[in-house]
């Protein structure tokens, strides 16, 4: 590898991996301490539920400058979130600061599950959905966790 | 009462003392007008550190909010801090410590202007900003230089060169994104990064960093990579890995080859085929089609009427992936996710690299907006397969970019 890590990645890393989040659990790659391996848990009282998604976050060159890029790996049924995984996040894009850290994106995603948005949709058809008939929605979102995202 | 003789200062009511205090501390004092039920007198007070006014060295803040009982001086005042900047949590608790302690030695006579005095010797010993700097995270020392925005949050001058480099850089590239699509928006401007308080070009941190090299920050910061891996990371390790092949055994791992398939995800883009549209295959797992789910009936159906109408725009995606992917030239979203390698970032290809320069950054920008935006906008309206009216094509901005050729109805069927 030419360069280096910047410290600031250490520290987040240290401090992940001593301090975790509740519910998500973050580790770096064993080849690319850029790359991590996260999995959170659905939270409760969601149609996510006792789901464990599995997702990947890398941390690219310029970061902190730049926001980490995230993914989900595992398929879910959400309005904010499309079939490649990815995620509607006003964070993850334009309004990133260098002041947010991976534990508080993280923390983001969480709260995301919680409260989808169908109003600022990236999966149009899941919002759509959604909007139309939200019991129908969930249960939906719940089956798919059930199907998908279990242990 | 007895053994504590009045003085000439404690024989005059509360008035005379705020009095005193608004003449020494002029605008810093505000007096609130808020009639509370216990008739308590609420003061606010912007306490600053003596550093002979020189505002640039001030590093810290804090506003003090005192609550007066009717009984002072008999009880001591209420001390809290409404507002604080530089420094940390215990620094505070210290300060209010320090408050009541030296209140509770001073019942009786008027005490105000004492205990002031007192946090203000504390707060200039205090005189350095103790959070952590928000984008490297170490703490500011003697040897890193540091600079302080006007809402008193402070940076190292190297990472703030660095913010406010790709900061501008972004801005710039969104505002010219905003002038091909046709969009007037209201200029962005540069932001504090903790407080998201507009900072102006005149600033004096602005001021600070322009002998600093805007790459400095990577390059201070570049560090050989400590990175130990313990049995109980193999543990994890191994657990998601069986995770992972739990989920992809009941097909919930996004597969994104298949999916930029399913979409007709391709760099060159062409209009689909109609063959194409029509059949939008939705990989159904056995499990959901065979599941008879009563109270609530599953809508893979409806998904798939939706997608039919109004499908992902490949391009939209193509583009989306490529920036999304990585800055530096992209081959083609194909070959990066693949199933294959679905970690790409954990692949070789994807490691380290030097920064490029600010300029080089800068002119790969324009060659890109050139190459990638123009001539093909061009070529679709020389080409006679679309229409010539340049009216008919929405700009080409991350909202609409290539979305109306779905809605389009010459691709309907």
């Amino acid at each position: 590898m030419a360069g280096g890590l910047p410290k600031r990645i250490l520290r987040e890393t240290e401090k992940l991996l001593s301090e975790p989040v509740p519910g998500i659990d973050a580790r770096p790659d064993e080849n690319n301490a850029r790359y991590f391996h996260v999995i959170v848990n659905g939270p409760k009282d969601t149609p996510f539920e006792s789901g464990k998604f599995k997702m990947e976050l890398f941390l690219p060159e310029d970061y902190p400058m730049t926001p980490p890029k995230l993914r989900f790996i595992t398929k879910i049924y959400h309005p904010n979130i499309d079939q490649l995984g990815r995620i509607c996040l006003d964070t993850l894009k334009d309004k990133w600061t260098p002041a947010l850290t991976i534990r508080t994106v993280l923390l983001t995603v969480q709260g995301l599950l919680s409260a989808p948005n169908p109003d600022d949709p990236l999966a149009n058809d899941v919002a759509a959905a959604w909007k139309a008939n939200e019991t129908k929605a969930i249960a939906t979102a719940r089956q798919w966790t059930r199907i998908y995202a279990q242990v | 009462m007895a053994d504590k003789p009045f003085t000439r200062m404690e024989s005059t009511c509360l008035e005379d003392e705020i009095d005193f205090l608004s003449a020494v501390f002029f605008e810093e004092l505000q007096i609130s007008d808020v009639n509370t039920p216990q008739n308590e007198k609420i003061l606010f007070l912007n306490l600053e550190p003596s550093t002979a006014d020189d505002k640039t060295k001030q590093f810290v803040f804090v506003k003090l909010k005192v609550v007066i009982p009717i009984d002072y001086p008999a009880v001591s005042p209420i001390w809290s801090t409404v507002n604080s900047r530089g420094l940390s949590d215990e620094i505070l608790n210290n300060l209010l410590a320090e408050a009541r302690q030296v209140s509770e030695t001073k019942i009786g006579h008027s005490m105000l202007y004492e205990v002031i005095e007192q946090l203000k010797v504390y707060l200039t010993e205090q005189n350095k900003p103790s959070e952590a700097c928000c984008v490297c995270m170490c703490e500011f020392d003697a040897e890193n230089e540091y600079t302080k925005t006007n809402c008193f949050h402070y940076l190292h001058l190297a990472c703030f060169a660095s913010y406010v480099q790709i900061e501008l850089e972004r801005i710039r590239e969104v505002e010219m994104e905003d002038q091909v699509a046709g969009l007037k928006k209201n200029g962005m401007q540069l932001e504090c990064p903790v407080c998201r308080e507009i900072i102006s070009a005149d600033s004096q941190c602005m001021e600070d960093i322009k002998e600093i090299h805007p790459d400095s920050f990577f390059n201070s910061q570049a560090s050989v990579p400590v990175f130990k891996l313990t049995k109980t990371m193999r543990d994890e390790q191994a657990k998601r890995a069986e995770l992972f092949q739990k989920q992809m055994a009941a097909g919930g791992i996004i597969d994104l080859k298949e999916e930029a398939a399913r979409f007709d995800m391709d760099t060159a883009w062409r209009p689909p085929s109609p063959e194409k549209v029509e059949e939008p295959e939705i990989d159904q797992p056995e499990e959901i089609a065979k599941t008879p789910v009563n109270d609530a009936p599953f809508i893979f159906t409806e998904i798939k009427d939706e997608e039919k109408v109004q499908p992902i725009d490949p391009q939209h995606e193509a583009i989306k992936q490529t920036t999304a992917n990585t800055k530096t030239k992209q081959t083609s979203p194909k070959k990066s996710y693949s199933r294959d390698n679905y970690n790409y970032y954990a692949s070789n290809d994807y490691r380290y690299k030097p920064r490029r320069t600010y300029k080089q950054e800068r002119n790969k920008n324009q060659r890109n907006y050139q190459s990638e935006y123009r001539p093909s906008y061009q070529q679709d309206r020389d080409s006679n397969q679309y229409d010539n009216n340049y009216d008919n094509y929405k700009p080409r901005h991350r909202e609409y970019r290539g979305k109306d050729r779905y809605t389009d109805d010459r691709y309907k069927n």
